[in-house]
């Protein structure tokens, strides 16, 4: 009688063992526990989305909004048509969360700020749902971590270290160039947003920190004359021929079609010099759009851009190679034609 | 008789002095840019291309087809708001009436922020701005005329606040829909008014509009006075209350819609000036039209020349507008305790 | 052709509500009609039918012959004008551009009064003896002051016809008696006026014919002495009247003394 209650007893224990939760540390320094084993990341944001299907594009629940058709060809097709499930934070919240818990997911991912507000509702979503809510730190800078801390929590570490890999040496290359060449010979940019082009994001904003990390001298540049940091701003065309920055990025179809016949433009520099190039922007903006993990292509196509003597590589290459490797899907050579036409000349 | 020489000097003076300030604000304005140009520079580039120079150089670019359109737009719809606005407060017989009373503002950035979502090029969005202020202002029109009541005007109103919160809604729909890292700031900037991207082809596309809606307004300057009495009196008075109505609002709505067309959302001009001009010349709208309109321009010049110059980067014109407006009206509330007068 | 304002056989009153039928009246010119009823019986009502402002449940209106539905308001402007109870406009006019604005109907449609408009204004500032308020906003005057401007405005109207509602209402004594006197002065000159009035007594100072409105029907008209009669007139208020002749001849209305 004892030996079998003690059996009982005994495989009990090991079964409870193998459901056992963990706890692991978010990049706010919140411990959360989440299960053994994930299966299922509700994924709160574009950002968070992006991360999770590069490194576990099984785990993904949904993405936040449908996919435009010019998206879709760069997308895997065994996840393009995920359920659209809305978003949990940032600008605009659209997702239910009682369809957030008929999903069920192991776990809630946030990737992007860390400040306390999204720490509160980290905390509030966690409590209504009782779904754990991991928040990691967004930061470009913190793309090597995000992606090794992600990728201990899910499960796929080996995965993560790839990814962070592929990081750290873009980061590593980018900066050796960088240290030779000061800042007066670094060149001006300007980033030109709206169909008129006025529309900008100002330095250190983090819908231009891409540009300075490759080492473009934002024109947008007021320094400590800004009392409140604005990320978006309007410029005036007076402001931007004073500046005559030598390189111009966009990623809006009108104004590029319509900059070099502008008389307006027609003097700066980056237009006559013929150095105005349109940003990619499938299946995620190569810029901006979301200001996320997915901007590690600009970031290189960026700097080659700007250095071309310095920093050379194949472009069509290169960007097989990281569509394949972060994007889980090889690029047909006419949808890579048609994708960077316009980013590197006219 | 000797009074109203008096009054008609008092008029004119205003006039005077009101040009000569507009005037001197488009002279200072000229001079003061983000491109650092002297008042020499400009005096001599103007002088060449009087003499039927052509436009060349940097310098030229920037004040002919930059600065002098930018400034020539403030002025225009400086004027324009103001006029719209003398207009309908007095065919609604209320001080406190702007030009949005019947929804063409709203419709317009209604029918901007479509245009936007739907990435269309600058040209079509301000087109779809024009005509989303028209529509909006026609559909009030419709839904005030299927109310048979005897208060025209007050069913008027209650349509154009019905109609106009229906587009807000739809605004804030598209703006729920609109990408939200670029479509949403665009839609956002053009909102608040900015006169930053104005050209020259945007100030020649508004006059005509302009033009044809001030002629029904001067031509009719008499009778606007008396139909401010109140649809029977005027009547009574032999006017013919609706058919004028109708024909006013047609002109204010026409050129208060190009007028944002091309500058976005601006308010408070409507709303103060036509206040500050009735104070001075009293309340007779021939007197009162063109003094408020170069009260508006002077307005509008000053602010824009604020607004690109207050900081370091483009202030929208409309939150100064308001920060600028707000006070003079409660001033003016403050100060018109005896109602109005 | 009858000269003058003829309703014939009018019903008068709102869609939801009529207020009187089988009006028959008619005003020449230099005859002044009293119009008197109780409150709400709908005096205010049947000038604003006649004007054209509002219309009519039945029956017709011309004026010197022509039907009111064949003439535009500017036409109508021209042949009557109109002293309404108002309280004036919301905006700061002076005296001088409302009594201006009474010369809109004769004023072409793209226009402004001319020195001629002015110059017919200002006689009819002097004829009401008010040209010394001619700067005044409409709005600061007492109510007595705004009435005798409102007649001006209609007589720098100059039509043969002018249709007053309760013209005495808020005047004094005295402004009151110079009001009617004003009024028979325009009757003399050959001005058609048809007055409503809630004292019987300006009746019998001024009125060649005087019509009663009570309980949705008017009476025929009949001179003064003829019409108001003590039993008309205490049927006409719902309270014991007595009209009294005085020793000239004339006559007055007193509230009946004692108890019933």
């Amino acid at each position: 009688m004892l030996h079998r209650t003690l059996t009982c007893v005994g495989l009990l224990c090991l079964a409870t063992f193998a459901f056992a939760d963990r706890t692991v540390t978010d990049s706010a320094g919140r411990t959360v526990t989440i299960p053994d084993r994930i299966e299922q990341v509700y994924a709160a944001g574009p950002p968070a989305s992006i991360l999770t299907y590069m490194l576990a594009p099984e785990m993904l629940t949904g993405w936040p909004r449908a996919h435009h058709a010019y998206e879709r060809p760069f997308l895997a097709p065994e996840y393009v048509d995920l359920p659209v499930t809305g978003r949990l934070t940032g600008r605009g919240s659209t997702a239910n969360l009682e369809l957030v818990i008929t999903l069920q997911p192991d776990v809630i991912l946030d990737f992007g700020s860390i400040r306390s507000t999204y720490v509160s509702l980290a905390d509030e979503t966690q409590a209504q749902t009782g779904i754990p809510y991991l928040l990691i730190d967004g930061r470009f800078n913190n793309t090597p971590t995000a992606l090794r801390l992600l990728g201990n929590i899910l499960g796929v570490p080996e995965r993560g270290e790839r990814l962070a890999g592929y990081a750290d040496a873009l980061f590593a290359e980018i900066d050796a160039v960088l240290a030779t060449i000061p800042e007066e010979r670094r060149p001006s940019v300007y980033l030109a947003r709206g169909p008129d082009g006025l529309e900008t994001g100002v330095k250190g904003s983090i819908n231009t920190e891409i540009i300075e990390r490759a080492g473009g001298r934002n024109i947008a540049d007021y320094g400590e004359k800004m009392a409140i940091q604005r990320n978006l701003v309007n410029m005036s065309m007076e402001e931007i021929i004073a500046s005559d920055p030598d390189i111009i990025l966009t990623w809006d179809r009108q104004f590029f079609d319509r900059v070099y016949q502008d008389p307006l433009w027609a003097d700066i520099r980056a237009v006559k010099q013929q150095r105005v190039y349109f940003a990619p922007s499938a299946p995620f903006g190569w810029i901006d759009r979301p200001p996320s993990i997915n901007r590690l292509i600009g970031l290189k196509w960026l700097t080659g851009l700007l250095y071309p003597e310095h920093f050379q590589f194949d472009l069509k290459q290169a960007v097989r190679e990281y569509y394949r490797l972060f994007y889980h899907v090889d690029v047909a050579e006419a949808d890579l034609n048609q994708l960077i036409s316009w980013s590197t000349t006219r | 008789m000797v009074d109203n020489t008096l009054s008609r000097l008092a008029r004119w003076g205003w006039i005077a002095s009101l040009s000569l300030a507009l005037l001197g604000l488009i002279v200072v304005g000229a001079g003061i840019g983000a491109y650092p140009i002297s008042h020499i520079d400009i005096l001599s580039h103007l002088w060449l291309r009087l003499l039927g120079g052509e436009v060349s150089g940097q310098v030229d670019r920037i004040l002919f087809e930059i600065r002098f359109p930018r400034i020539a737009a403030s002025a225009i719809v400086g004027a324009v708001l103001a006029a719209a606005g003398c207009a309908y407060q007095g065919l609604f017989r209320n001080p406190l009436v702007s030009p949005d009373i019947l929804g063409v503002s709203t419709g317009a950035g209604l029918g901007a922020a479509l245009g936007i979502l739907l990435s269309l090029s600058i040209v079509a969005i301000q087109v779809m701005a024009f005509a989303g202020g028209l529509v909006t202002v026609a559909l009030v029109y419709a839904v005030a005329n299927m109310v048979r009541h005897r208060e025209a005007t007050l069913v008027l109103v209650l349509a154009g606040v019905v109609i106009g919160s229906l587009a807000g809604a739809t605004l804030s729909l598209i703006k729920v829909l609109a990408d939200p890292y670029d479509q949403l700031p665009a839609i956002t900037f053009w909102l608040l008014g900015s006169f930053a991207s104005v050209r020259i082809a945007d100030v020649v596309a508004v006059i005509p509009a302009v033009v044809i809606s001030l002629i029904p307004m001067i031509l009719l300057r008499w009778r606007m006075n008396v139909l401010s009495l109140g649809d029977e009196e005027a009547r009574a008075l032999g006017v013919h209350p609706s058919r004028l109505r109708g024909i006013l609002v047609i002109a204010a709505t026409l050129m208060t819609a190009a007028a944002v067309s091309i500058a976005g959302v601006i308010g408070w001009v409507g709303l103060i000036v036509p206040h500050m001009a009735r104070l001075l010349v009293g309340p007779n709208f021939a007197r009162l039209l063109p003094v408020a309109m170069l009260m508006g321009a002077c307005f509008l010049v000053g602010i824009d020349t604020l607004a690109r110059t207050l900081t370091t980067t483009e202030t929208p014109i409309g939150i100064l507008t308001a920060f600028f407006g707000a006070p003079v009206f409660l001033f003016l509330l403050a100060r018109s305790r005896r109602g109005w007068q | 052709m009858a000269i003058g304002i003829t309703a014939d056989q009018l019903s008068i009153g709102y869609p939801e509500r009529p207020l009187a039928t089988n009006i028959n009246v008619h005003v020449g010119r230099g005859e002044i009609v009293c119009l008197l009823g109780p409150n709400g019986s709908g005096k205010t009502t049947l000038f604003k039918t006649l004007l054209g402002l509002l219309p009519t449940r039945a029956g017709h209106v011309a004026i010197d012959g022509i039907a009111l539905q064949a003439l535009s308001p500017q036409q109508i402007a021209q042949r009557i004008a109109y002293v309404p109870q108002t309280q004036g406009p919301i905006f700061p006019y002076t005296v001088e551009d409302i009594v201006l604005m009474g010369r809109t109907a004769q004023v072409g449609l793209f226009s402004a009064p001319s020195s001629m408009d002015r110059e017919i204004a200002s006689q009819a500032l002097d004829k009401m003896q008010i040209r010394h308020l001619q700067d005044q906003v409409f709005s600061t005057l007492s109510g007595g002051q705004r009435q005798l401007t409102l007649i001006a405005r209609a007589l720098a109207q100059q039509t043969p016809y002018i249709v007053l509602d309760e013209p005495t209402a808020s005047l004094d004594f005295g402004n009151q008696m110079k009001v009617l006197e004003c009024v028979r002065q325009l009757a003399d000159d050959a001005l058609g006026l048809i007055i409503s009035t809630h004292n019987p007594d300006h009746a019998f100072a001024v009125a060649d014919q005087v019509i009663l409105l009570h309980e949705a029907a008017i009476t025929a008209a009949k001179p003064p002495a003829e019409q108001l009669t003590s039993e008309r007139l205490t049927a006409l208020y719902d309270h014991p009247i007595e009209v009294v002749t005085l020793n000239d001849g004339r006559q007055v209305c007193v509230s009946r003394s004692g108890h019933h």
